[in-house]
């Protein structure tokens, strides 16, 4: 062994030196003692989880183009609306106002997936109505006076990202046992060097690619049940209208991966069990096999109308789940405040007196 | 901001509550002098013997004809003060049948204070029943000798079990230290009168059996203050809590950060992983000291030069 190889400390980063005698490394500024494989192991694992994270995506549908569409616009929201040459589409689903059919469109590629309407119009405002029921903050008249404006459904353009993503992670953990004597309590805090590497797969994490529609919205109706999506066929959109893809695939790589880096940690930390306090210190996220493809979703949009307040919910065409905000009736919330603060303290006088 | 001050309006309601709750309990210890009152006409044994026995046959050779049960010799009292501790005294000597005495010298002679005070209670004759229940509190003013005047408080028969080294073994102990900051000032009549109301309190606590002592405080009312700015603090806290979630679930257009819903089942796999232990750290406390005065409590007791025996303690002031 020559003692020239220069290691650094897994702990607190000193200079290791090798003890001949004890024929073991050993670090001068915190005296931690270890083995050569020790040493070995540990610097491959922290130089693959110091690669930078990587990754990379491409898309798996033919990119055939969507026709004998026609483009409608919206000339007071902006929004841009398709429908097939069998419906004739007068609202804008996004704002209510009229809207014009500008021609043919061209030059959009078409969906490689589709998840049909499930939901009828009738049953998307029942789903609305379930939301409602138990709410307690909901004012009162909400429910009765609240009249739906607007209600169109419509198909959202999303992207749907498939990859299996490789981690390597390198958490440092502690365990902490207390005892006492008779004139001392001691805390003995044990520090461990934990490493995790694998990979994990993801099926079709869901972004949606309009500007119009509020990411939100289309991040509360999730999740829609991808048994039932079917090869794209134009022949579901009659009847409804369908937006426009305006933010590309490349745009939405972001979302996508913020969301596969956080739930990859979430389940690598989830097999480093027994200890008091894990913190991660170095995490490398590679993708690979990452692709993604274009799907249209089944969305209601209802717009409804309550005190002159205009209030905008998603309903999840698929699965009846609502995205949106209720208003809060403040005098209801104080209420259930002062009543519960109140019950706790009359609780306490018990014990108290 | 808006927010904040619906907040602090919230915090402000709560309080008021609070202190209209706190109004129908308080005061904790003043509120039952009628039942006790009551109890003891009806009981004949005690009260009404003991008046008949003791209560009006006194031979006092107390030099002092104001009242035998406040001898004040060193003239720290108007007359006015003296009735008025005189009334309180009667007070307490009908509701729990001791007798009370507050006595003031400027001079003990070659006696300590202790035997000055146990010989003053015997031989003028002082106590209930057979075992002379009762108690006096006496200071000796040593002729004006800042730091060198004496409290004492000796207590004899019953008084002894009520009155523990808790209450008034010296200057640490509940009674006496919140006297002694009234007789520092000079306030005597002050001092009497607090000295007489915590005996009250006292006294009442033991007639539920469970007499004050290192392992049952009294609980004074600042310590239900803070037990109430606790219980408000987290009544606030909680109803804070569940409000607030009964709010968000009003809100359902929210950002989703993971991906969990869209983890192919199964396809997670660790193909590496070491857990090293790496160091250790211990970190010793020293035990906080236990406390030195006998964690069992109770009183200590003495026999008198005539052969009594004597609880009680005191100080210097």
């Amino acid at each position: 062994m020559s003692s020239l190889v220069e290691y650094q400390c897994p702990n607190c980063g000193g200079a290791i030196r090798f003890d001949a005698a004890a024929q073991s490394f050993r670090c001068d500024s915190c005296g931690n003692v270890y083995t050569e494989a020790q040493l070995a192991g540990y610097d491959e694992a922290i130089k693959n989880a110091e690669k930078a994270s990587h990754y990379d995506w491409h898309s798996d549908g033919a990119e055939e183009e969507l026709e004998g569409m026609k483009k409608y616009s919206c000339e007071s929201c902006g929004a841009e609306i398709i429908a097939d040459d069998t419906t004739a589409a007068s609202e804008c689903p996004y704002c209510g106002n009229p809207i014009m059919m500008t021609g043919n469109l061209t030059g959009m590629s078409r969906p490689s997936r589709i998840i049909p309407f499930k939901l009828t119009q009738k049953q998307a405002m029942e789903s609305l109505r379930s939301f409602c029921k138990g709410k307690k903050l909901l004012p009162k008249g909400f429910l009765s006076e609240n009249r739906v404006k607007e209600i169109k459904g419509l198909y959202v353009p999303f992207w749907l990202f498939d990859c299996d993503a490789n981690a390597s992670i390198v958490y440092d953990a502690t365990r902490v046992r207390t005892w006492s004597d008779s004139k001392y309590n001691y805390t003995e805090t044990s520090h461990y060097d934990i490493y995790r590497s694998g990979s994990i797969g993801f099926a079709d994490i869901p972004v949606d690619g309009s500007k119009k529609m509020d990411d939100t919205y289309m991040d509360g109706i999730e999740p829609f049940n991808y048994a039932e999506m079917r090869e794209f066929n134009p022949a579901f959109l009659s009847g409804f209208v369908a937006d426009k893809y305006d933010v590309s695939a490349e745009e939405c790589f972001n979302r996508a991966e913020e969301r596969v880096r956080k739930s990859t940690e979430d389940s690598f930390a989830s097999t480093v069990n027994g200890y008091s306090t894990v913190i991660p210190k170095s995490t490398s996220i590679r993708t690979n096999n990452s692709s993604y493809k274009y799907a249209m979703m089944p969305v209601w949009m209802l717009n409804t109308k309550y005190r002159d307040k205009l209030y905008t919910f998603a309903v999840n065409g698929q699965t009846g789940r609502v995205s949106g905000t209720l208003p809060v009736d403040r005098t209801k919330f104080w209420l259930w405040f002062g009543g519960i603060a109140a019950a706790i303290i009359a609780v306490a006088q018990i014990f108290i007196f | 901001m808006k927010k904040i001050f619906s907040f602090a309006a919230a915090m402000i309601l709560v309080l008021v509550m609070f202190v209209s709750v706190h109004a129908v309990d308080d005061p904790p210890f003043f509120d039952s002098y009628d039942d006790v009152y009551l109890y003891r006409n009806d009981n004949d044994d005690v009260s009404e013997s003991a008046t008949e026995q003791y209560g009006a046959d006194y031979d006092f050779s107390a030099p002092d004809s104001k009242g035998a049960y406040v001898v004040d010799w060193a003239d720290l009292l108007t007359d006015e003060q003296e009735a008025s501790l005189l009334k309180k005294i009667d007070e307490l000597r009908s509701k729990y049948a001791i007798d009370v005495v507050i006595h003031t010298t400027n001079s003990i002679g070659n006696k300590s204070v202790r035997d000055y005070a146990d010989d003053f209670y015997d031989y003028n004759g002082y106590g209930v029943g057979p075992d002379h229940d009762g108690l006096m509190f006496m200071l000796n003013m040593n002729n004006g000798e800042e730091g060198n005047r004496d409290y004492y408080t000796t207590t004899t028969g019953r008084a002894i079990e009520v009155l523990t080294d808790y209450a008034v073994y010296d200057s640490d102990s509940y009674i006496n230290s919140r006297v002694l900051p009234y007789l520092a000032d000079g306030e005597y009549y002050e001092a009497f009168e607090k000295y007489l109301d915590l005996i009250d309190v006292f006294f009442e606590q033991a007639e539920t059996g469970e007499p004050f002592d290192v392992g049952n405080t009294y609980k004074t009312s600042g310590s239900y203050v803070s037990h109430e700015l606790i219980a408000v603090g987290i009544a606030v806290i909680v109803a804070f809590l569940v409000t607030n979630s009964m709010k968000n679930s009003m809100k359902t257009n929210r950002k989703k950060t993971e991906a969990s819903n869209y983890v192919k089942p199964g396809s997670m796999y660790i193909s590496e992983s070491f857990d090293r232990f790496s160091y250790r750290n211990v970190s010793r406390v020293a035990k906080p000291e236990s406390s030195s005065s006998g964690g069992g409590g109770g009183s200590s007791s003495h026999s008198s030069s005539s052969g009594s025996s004597h609880g009680g303690g005191g100080g210097k002031f």
